[in-house]
């Protein structure tokens, strides 16, 4: 049987092991061993279950993933993220769109000591959300903007997305920080130009407000500095190089909660929900990770990569249009799939015909990143929408997908920009070689 | 007290041991990268054994996350063949995810035992590193026990 045979028989049970209701992860694994058995055996396919999984859970770098969480946990149930909204509200809420600015620059912040997008969105339904519905902004408009503000997340270190490539690519989880941050400025600039574009053809969706007497602006600054002194801490524990990222991940996850009890307002309901959703999520994303190292596991050894990439190798079409086709085909599979699920199934076989075509791993990590950012917003499976919708649910489904397009559009300008220039995201860590 | 809630708070409780764990290895690395960059002076014992603690404390997590269902699904063939096949397909989704876990806590058993034999030890303080692989794999044989529980709440609704 040819390996590109294998391979294609391999996804098919994968997708009709999904279809059925099993598990992503699950199905992964129950291919992933099915498919070593059928070329080695069952016994040497049955030691894989513990073999791999224990390097896996045994991982420092995959251990900053529920750090990571547990931060934004922290961080949320300290109220930071209100916080970080009053004070870019008090500065920029009188202009006209000015909520959606400070929303957009307040996810932004805030994502910097979050690990997870739905988290963020979530955060910010409940400190953004009522304030601008309150001062008359458009439902659509504001559920939009937060949506928007929420995926952006992804691209903003340190971001669970990129953690998660790095294991499975086995890059450096480092360089793909450094990487994320030229694009991910880019982003918060497109993301804040979507606003000055929609309020500038509507003005109707986002009233002009009283400016704030400058004591009170003063003093939600103020109120927001201890977030902004967490925010500092992490950053520089990532990227002064004193700290490994783990040890990163674990000064942010220790002193965001210091922070926290010393700020001396941790809602402890909120506090418990934020424990009890990492505890799921850290289940969820190592179950997935296993899976997808058994499924790689599987493609390796039956040599899908190579066969695809001759394959790939014989046509006659240059390496840009097969990149953009990868790119097509990842936002069709995102619009029936959950997007980082999409990115674990197909990274086996997918980044060696990226690398054969002479790109960058870390590159192709940034531009993943963005494809499940605008996966996350995109209909019919829009994550964050669908969290949005659930704390909103006075706000339609089409109401937020009609919200999100102005920042679907700066998502899609922003892939092309990468894609197209890929020193966007490699100048720095070039730079810093 | 219904089995469903015996299993949540079991299975919560398991994973606040696990995070309490993660958030003990992260205080004691943030106080060894602190004592490396001041004084040069790493903690021994800290990389040695925390990689065994993160399998550990991570696994503590993992019945949660059966129990509360929080792996990613596609539920599309429920929309297209009905509520009623698609709780029959949770049901039978629900078996093959028992079988997968039972496999990986019995692999995990095996694997500890093969640990043990060979006297493995971690590199610095010289410490076994089989008992926490036979603690990773007793967490493992409590995820049984929690899909099994899912399994049964998952036949009831067939009932329906």
């Amino acid at each position: 049987m040819s390996p590109l045979l294998i391979g294609a028989l391999g996804l098919a049970a994968l997708f009709g092991l999904i279809v059925l209701h099993v598990p992503i992860g699950i199905a992964m694994i129950i291919v992933g061993i099915g498919g070593y058995a059928l070329q080695t055996g069952w016994a040497p396919a049955l030691t894989l279950l513990a073999s791999e999984p224990s390097g896996l859970l045994a991982s420092v770098d995959l251990a900053t993933v529920p750090l990571f969480l547990l931060m934004g946990t922290f961080a949320t149930a300290a109220g930071f993220s209100r916080d970080i909204y009053s004070a870019a509200a008090a500065v920029m809420g009188h202009r006209r769109g000015g909520l959606g600015y400070a929303t957009i620059g307040g996810c932004a912040t805030f994502g910097a000591v979050c690990g997870s997008s739905t988290a963020t969105a979530a955060t910010f339904a409940k400190a953004a959300l009522p304030e601008m519905l309150r001062r008359g902004y458009a439902p659509s408009f504001s559920a939009g903007t937060i949506a928007a503000g929420g995926a952006m997340k992804s691209l903003i270190p340190p971001s669970i997305v990129m953690i998660l490539y790095a294991i499975v690519a086995q890059a450096f989880i480092f360089d793909l920080f450094i990487a994320a941050l030229v694009p991910a400025v880019l982003a918060i600039a497109l993301n804040l130009l979507a606003v000055a574009v929609v309020v500038r053809l509507d003005p109707g969706v986002a009233p002009l407000a009283a400016r704030v007497a400058m004591a009170e602006r003063w003093a939600a600054v103020r109120a927001a500095a201890p977030a902004l002194a967490l925010l500092a801490s992490v950053f520089a524990g990532i990227y002064s190089g004193v700290f490994t990222v783990n040890e990163a991940a674990s000064v942010a996850a220790v002193l965001s909660l210091v922070f926290a009890f010393a700020r001396g307002r941790l809602d402890r309901a909120s506090l418990w929900q934020g424990l009890r959703d990492t505890a799921a999520a850290t289940a969820m994303i190592y179950v997935i990770i296993i899976g997808a190292s058994l499924f790689s596991y599987y493609m390796t050894l039956a040599r899908v990569p190579e066969a695809l990439m001759s394959a790939i190798g014989g046509l006659d079409v240059p390496p840009l249009a097969i990149i953009f086709a990868l790119l097509a085909a990842y936002l069709v599979l995102g619009a029936v799939f959950d997007e980082i699920a999409a990115m674990l199934i197909t990274l086996p076989f997918v980044l060696p015909v990226v690398q054969g075509l002479g790109y960058d791993v870390v590159w192709w990590g940034i531009i993943n990143v963005v494809v499940i950012e605008l996966g996350m917003i995109t209909p019919p499976i829009g994550i964050i929408v669908f969290v949005l919708h659930g704390l909103a649910p006075q706000i339609s489904l089409p109401a937020i997908y009609r919200g999100v397009v102005p920042f679907i559009v700066a998502d899609l300008v922003l892939l092309v920009l990468l894609t197209l220039f890929p020193a966007i995201a490699l100048w720095l860590p070039s730079l810093l070689k | 007290m219904s089995l469903e809630r015996i299993g949540v708070l079991a299975t919560r409780g398991l994973a606040a041991v696990g995070l309490v764990l993660l958030m003990t290895l992260a205080v004691m690395t943030l106080a060894d990268g602190l004592m490396r960059w001041l004084a040069n002076r790493p903690i021994d014992g800290v990389r040695d054994v925390g990689a065994l603690l993160i399998a550990v404390a991570v696994s503590c997590c993992l019945p949660v996350g059966l129990m509360e269902r929080s792996n990613i699904t596609i539920r599309a063939a429920q929309a297209a063949l009905g509520a009623a096949t698609g709780r029959a397909l949770d049901a039978i989704a629900a078996l093959l995810v028992q079988l997968v876990i039972a496999a990986m806590a019995w692999q995990f058993t095996v694997f500890a035992g093969k640990i043990a034999r060979a006297g493995e030890t971690t590199w610095v303080l010289k410490i076994p590193t089989a008992p926490f692989w036979y603690l990773v794999a007793a967490i493992l044989w409590i995820a049984v026990v929690v899909q099994a529980i899912v399994v049964v709440l998952e036949a009831r609704k067939l009932r329906r």
